[in-house]
């Protein structure tokens, strides 16, 4: 366990270094070099916020995503559908150990998406329609001019994806492009934007004949993956979602009939980009250490009933440094085969998270264990083994009140004993 | 004098002849009453004679002890000098630490690398007269400058104890027939298989020591019942502390003593020499054996010990009738008796109403599993699989009598006729270990070992009495026996050994007259082979004897010939190296164990779990220095009942389990390969039923193929699909073609294996020794992605590549 959070506390100090490099190279692998223009007000942001985008054609035939065991990259942004493979030496497989190495990937795609996407997407658990499909609502569609096309859907922001836009957006989100199913299961991947109520998945164009097997709000459209060792990942289903002209779509009519003012489209972008390429959300956790109360030492092991101050300083990345982490949900357990305690941890405003429990009344191998996992944040997991011993044979009570009778029962036998003993000796029988 | 024996001159109205002999015995050691008109003859010759025979005697016991040592050195010389087995890696370990660390941390040791996580209290839950005496013997050693490991010191222990049990077999007999005895005695003791097979060098096991402690504790005991010293009875209360700080085989004496005293109270042998020996042990011996932490209250809570607790009462129900009637006349005490008849019977009845409640409170009646499973033999078997799944916990089969005790199965029940003639306290005492030492050994092959001291001492009796007759026949017939030979002889004659037992009133008078008859007859008149007495007319012819003494020393001969065959051939493999012989004569060592301990404990995170079956867990910790789950102490059965049920259950279940446990390891032990047959495959059956005694979603009828165990295709899935098998054949079909050239088969079950395409999906093999008896699998961390989930809603699998011809799915195809 010790070793695990040794590990953790490695991969968090590559993070911190790797961002005070300050905002490294991103690469960003485009179908199409249009997209560059019709783009730019996305990647204008994303430079604005201080990244260095490296533009490839996805089938760039010097296309690299590591220089034998070195990542060229810390960020990939793609903006591919239809390419049959990308060039070089980046494949679905390449980009999965990307991810595995605790990078991030911003994937986004559409109807036409090839099967190369498809393994990437379902390789972090989520499931592209097939081919062709495209996310329809002849109920809620969005209009602009006369042309009308029920393919571009309003996505509602799902409300448990607060924490990863930076709060709700309530303005339409317009979406054209993929549906996506989830695996009910699943634990990394948090829906972020679902069709709504009345959509459905099938080809544009086609009259349907059986009833579709992806509808409503099990549609999702845009998932956030934080996988186990915290790198992200973003898919979603529509290219278009991050144009200038979804963008700047207004007024927007869903429904015939009734008026949005602005697409809420550019503050989802730019805020899904901001939690995929790690500047929110992002904790980090440093400092564990436990002592026995009141000292300053961490003994081999505790004692059973012993008092034990546990503290840990968690720090989330904000504004471009790291901040005191304020949060009242912090929770420590003590741990053998099941936890013994489960604490609220105390913060004083500083970052320091602490407080004082008292071992219970059981030896074993115990573990401090905190698995802080919320949604939009990364997962804090520390597991810290402290074994319990019993008492000593010395540390036990020597003479204790309710055992006084029997001392007494004992010395009197004592004596008894010796005066039976003197007279049987010294007494004489008086002869018959 | 204590003051006891005081009140029991004072009471019993002794016969002066009876009170002579008991002065006599306690002058010396082997003085026998010999009636002193023949003594005064020819006492210069005798003490001639004595002293030789002193000297010769303790040439003999010297010879012996090396005997006893160097018969089980065979281990060293044909491997090296290494702990053997399982149980002796454990306690090796903890002698490291009591040297290392000293006596009061061993005390309060609580060990974290066992039992994780629950973990263990060492020092409350051993034995530790074994460690204890290792650890003394290693600091003498040091402190004379002798820098020996530790290991030398465990490794040698056993065989130098067997060398003191020998001894302590010679003095046990001598107490009860004489020198001569004592020395057939202890020869046989020395060299026994049955006890060789504990004790050979590295065998660091309590029954190392604790055999010898068993015989010293007898031996004073029956000291005691001769000299009726209260100087004896405490040395004996020592000797028994020491014998339970060292084995929890005390539970035979603490049992075994009440019976041989309800024996002498109910047979009129009741004797003050007999309180004096029995009351003080149990007494002291209780409060002692109390002091030591793993028996702590037990000693007083525990059916085993009541029994002892039993006959102290009776004893001095039975002093104190003696008592009433000496001070009351008979009228009166006829009235006494009826009252106190009727009181005792209600006060008994009350106290056997309570007893019989808390007993029954008890789920085991207040017995210990273990105990309680020597009483029914069929218990174990039927309630507490993880005892009868140890193969020593068995009943041992017929050959194994002749194996591990050989001739002596032949001299036993001579032994034990022997010992009734001429019956006294102490061959009493002999009989009634024998025969509940032979029960015992019939219910668990284990307590062999408690036998074979008892068989080597009525064997020792049983060929004394016959070399005896055999040599007197031999030397007689010229000349009509001399009261010179006939006294010479009877120097190392044991009939005479010290037998006055104090008999009541009534019995008196008869037992003068026999006394009166035995002068008369001479010392052999009551020895068992009466009927060939020199004297009388039934005598044996001198060829007769002398084709009898050549026929019994071959037996002899043969004897030691068997016991260092077997000791050499059979019980001096460690079973952490194995041997075997190719047909040109070469020797080939398996040393799979040591290896992969050995790469467990350079390769592997100091902290890490590892999970194996119980039977590897003392080794693990020792040899690799690593965690386990559970190990060979099995004092919880959940917890290995959780091992097995992981070890049954598929892949991912099993993964599920040991990833709560944080096992980062699994070791598997395997045979298939080179045909090594206690495999963990051949124990999987246990498994499953320590495992299904626990968790009944383990059942063992769904690893059955019709009731038989079988790993071919016959094998039923639930086998097949088991974590064990996927861990023991993976990878095997391939690899087996290279040793017997056919695929997947399996050289101990001598089949082809039933499944030979074996995929781990959460398991990863690491490593796999040289002949793949120990295999290691890193349990895998939770995947960083998720992929592959069940998804009711995906439209279909994703492909690598768009040209493939099959059809898409029906909920894919867009409709026509």
């Amino acid at each position: 366990m010790r070793g695990r959070a040794t590990l953790l506390a490695c991969a968090l100090w590559l993070t911190v270094t790797r961002v005070q490099a300050q905002k490294s190279d991103v690469l960003v692998i485009l179908e199409d070099q249009q997209l560059k223009s019709t783009h730019s007000i996305f990647f204008g942001h994303l430079r604005q916020l201080g990244y260095q985008l490296d533009y490839r054609s996805a089938d760039d035939k010097k296309l690299q995503l590591r220089d034998w065991d070195s990542w060229l990259y810390d960020k990939v942004i793609c903006f591919a559908a239809a390419v049959p493979e990308f060039g070089g030496a980046a494949d679905a497989q390449a980009l999965l150990e990307f991810v595995d190495s605790g990078r991030d990937l911003l994937l986004a795609t559409d109807s036409s998406a090839s099967d190369e996407l498809r393994e990437l997407t379902a390789g972090v658990g989520v499931d592209l329609e097939p081919q062709g499909r495209a996310v329809i609502d002849h109920f809620s569609y969005a209009l602009q001019s006369l042309t009308v096309d029920h393919t571009v859907v309003s996505g509602q922001a799902a409300l448990a994806a607060s924490a990863v836009l930076g709060g709700p957006i309530e303005a339409p989100v317009l979406f054209r492009g993929i549906g996506a199913s989830v695996a009910p299961e699943s634990e990394l991947v948090l829906k972020v934007l679902t069709a709504g109520s009345t959509a459905i998945s099938a080809v544009p164009g086609k009259p349907l004949t059986e009833a579709p097997t992806l509808a409503g709000n099990e549609t999702t459209l845009t998932a956030a993956i934080q996988t186990r060792n915290n790198a992200r990942v973003t898919v979603c289903g529509s290219i278009d979602l991050f144009s200038n002209e979804f963008f700047r779509w207004s007024p927007v009519v869903v429904t015939p009939g009734q008026r949005v003012g602005q697409s809420g489209n550019r503050a989802f972008a730019t805020q899904l980009a901001e939690w995929t390429l790690q500047d929110r959300g992002r904790l980090r956790v440093s400092k564990v250490r436990h002592v026995l109360a009141g000292t300053s030492e961490t003994p081999q092991r505790y004692r059973i009933r012993d008092q034990v101050d546990f503290s840990v300083d968690i720090h989330e990345w904000r504004k471009g440094s790291w901040q005191p982490f304020k949060a009242d949900d912090v929770q420590l357990e003590f741990v053998m085969l099941h936890p013994y305690l489960r604490v609220n941890l105390a913060h004083n405003n500083k970052g320091t998270f602490s407080t004082r429990l008292s071992v219970p009344d059981v030896y074993g191998v115990f573990k401090f264990v905190l698995n802080y996992q919320r949604p939009g944040y990364s997962h804090l997991f520390v597991s810290e083994q402290a074994p319990v011993r019993p008492f000593k044979h010395d540390e036990y009570e020597r003479f204790i009140p309710a055992a006084f009778p029997y001392y007494a029962s004992t010395f009197s036998m004592m004596g008894g004993f010796f005066a039976l003993t003197l007279l049987f000796l010294y007494h004489k029988r008086p002869l018959p | 004098m204590s003051s006891a024996q005081r009140a029991e001159g004072q009471l019993v109205k002794q016969k002066p002849v009876a009170q002579k002999e008991v002065a006599t015995i306690s002058n010396g050691d082997i003085d026998l009453p010999v009636s002193s008109a023949d003594l005064k003859s020819s006492r210069a010759e005798k003490l001639n004679r004595s002293a030789a025979a002193q000297i010769i005697n303790g040439f003999a016991l010297l010879g012996i002890c090396v005997l006893a040592f160097c018969i089980r050195l065979f281990s060293v010389v044909k491997y090296e000098s290494v702990i053997h087995e399982f149980d002796p890696y454990f306690n090796y370990r903890v002698t490291g630490f009591l040297t290392r660390e000293g006596f009061y941390n061993l005390w309060n040791w609580f060990d974290e690398h066992t039992w994780y996580p629950l973990g263990r209290v060492i020092g409350g839950t051993i034995y530790p007269g074994l460690m204890w005496t290792a650890g003394v013997l290693y600091n003498v050693l040091h402190l004379l400058n002798i820098p020996i490991h530790v290991q030398e010191v465990c490794v040698f222990l056993a065989p130098l104890f067997s060398a003191f049990c020998a001894l302590s077999a010679y003095l046990f007999v001598k107490e009860i027939r004489g020198q001569g005895a004592g020395l057939m005695a202890a020869a046989f003791t020395a060299v026994v298989p049955s006890y060789i097979s504990r004790s050979v060098a590295g065998s660091f096991d309590n029954e190392g020591v604790a055999i010898f402690a068993l015989i010293f504790v007898f031996y004073l005991y029956v000291k005691t019942l001769n000299t009726g010293s209260l100087a004896w009875a405490t040395a004996s209360a020592m000797a028994y502390l020491y014998m339970v700080m060292s084995w929890g085989g005390y539970s035979f004496i603490i049992n075994l003593l009440p019976i041989h005293c309800l024996a002498c109270v109910f047979t009129g042998r009741l004797s003050h020499r007999l309180y004096v020996a029995y009351a003080p042990l149990i007494v002291m011996g209780t409060i002692g054996a109390a002091m030591i932490p793993v028996v702590g209250f037990n000693a007083v809570l525990m059916s085993e010990h009541f029994g002892a607790f039993f006959a102290f009462g009776v004893l001095h129900g039975a002093l104190f009738i003696r008592y009433v009637k000496s001070v009351l006349p008979a009228k009166a005490y006829q009235a006494a008796k009826t009252l106190v008849l009727t009181g005792g019977v209600a006060i008994i009845g009350v106290l056997l109403a309570l007893i019989t409640g808390y007993v029954m409170a008890s789920p085991t009646f207040g017995w210990t599993g273990r105990s309680l499973s020597l009483l029914d033999p069929t218990y174990a078997s039927k309630y507490i699989p993880i005892i009868a799944s140890v193969s020593e916990h068995q009943p041992p089969a017929w050959p194994s009598y002749f194996t591990d005790i050989h001739v002596l199965v032949l001299l036993v029940p001579a032994g034990l006729a022997a010992c009734f003639r001429p019956l006294s306290d102490a061959s009493l005492f002999l009989i009634l270990y024998g025969v509940t030492a032979v029960y015992f050994s019939g219910v668990m092959v284990r307590l062999m070992l408690v036998l074979a001291p008892a068989a080597c001492c009525l064997g020792g009796v049983a060929a004394h009495e016959f070399l005896l007759a055999l040599t007197r026949a031999i030397r007689a017939p010229n000349l009509a026996p001399s009261p010179v030979t006939d006294a010479s002889v009877s120097l190392l004659d044991t009939a005479a050994a010290p037998s006055p037992a104090p008999k009541s009133k009534g019995k008196g008078k008869s037992s003068a007259a026999k006394a009166e008859k035995a002068k008369g007859k001479g010392v052999t008149a009551e020895s068992m082979f009466d009927f060939l007495d020199t004297s009388g007319k039934g005598r044996i012819p001198r060829d007769v004897a002398w084709i009898g003494l050549v026929a019994a020393t071959l037996g002899l001969i043969f004897y030691i010939g068997h016991c260092v065959w077997v000791s050499a051939e059979m019980y001096s493999a460690p079973s952490i190296v194995l041997q075997t012989r190719d047909p040109q004569g070469g020797v080939h060592v398996f040393d799979d164990f040591r290896e992969a301990y050995g790469w467990l404990r350079f390769n592997t995170d100091p902290n890490c779990k590892v999970a194996s079956w119980w039977d590897y867990g003392y080794q693990t910790t020792a040899m690799a220095n690593r965690t386990v789950l559970v190990d060979n102490n099995t004092w919880n059965n959940t917890h290995i009942a959780t091992v097995g049920r992981a070890m049954a259950s598929p892949e991912k279940k099993a993964w599920q389990i040991y990833r709560d446990l944080d096992t980062e390891y699994v070791l598997v032990v395997f045979g298939g390969f080179i045909g090594y047959p206690s495999d963990d495959i051949n124990k999987f059956l246990w498994m499953v039923r320590i495992g299904g005694g626990v968790f009944p979603d383990i059942k063992e009828k769904d690893y059955l193929a019709q009731g038989s165990y079988r790993v071919d295709d016959q094998a039923p899935p639930a086998l097949l699909n088991c974590l064990m098998y996927k861990l023991s054949y993976y990878r095997f079909a391939e690899a087996s073609t290279m040793v017997t050239g056919r695929y997947g088969f399996d050289r101990v079950r001598n089949t082809m294996i039933g499944k030979t395409d074996i995929s781990l999906q959460y398991f990863e093999e690491v490593f796999t020794s040289e002949h793949w008896m120990v295999r290691i699998y890193r349990v895998l961390d939770r995947p960083n992605r998720e992929t592959k989930l069940k998804n009711p809603r995906r439209a279909k699998p994703p492909r690598r590549s768009s040209s493939s011809s099959r059809p898409r799915s029906a909920s894919g195809a867009p409709p026509k």
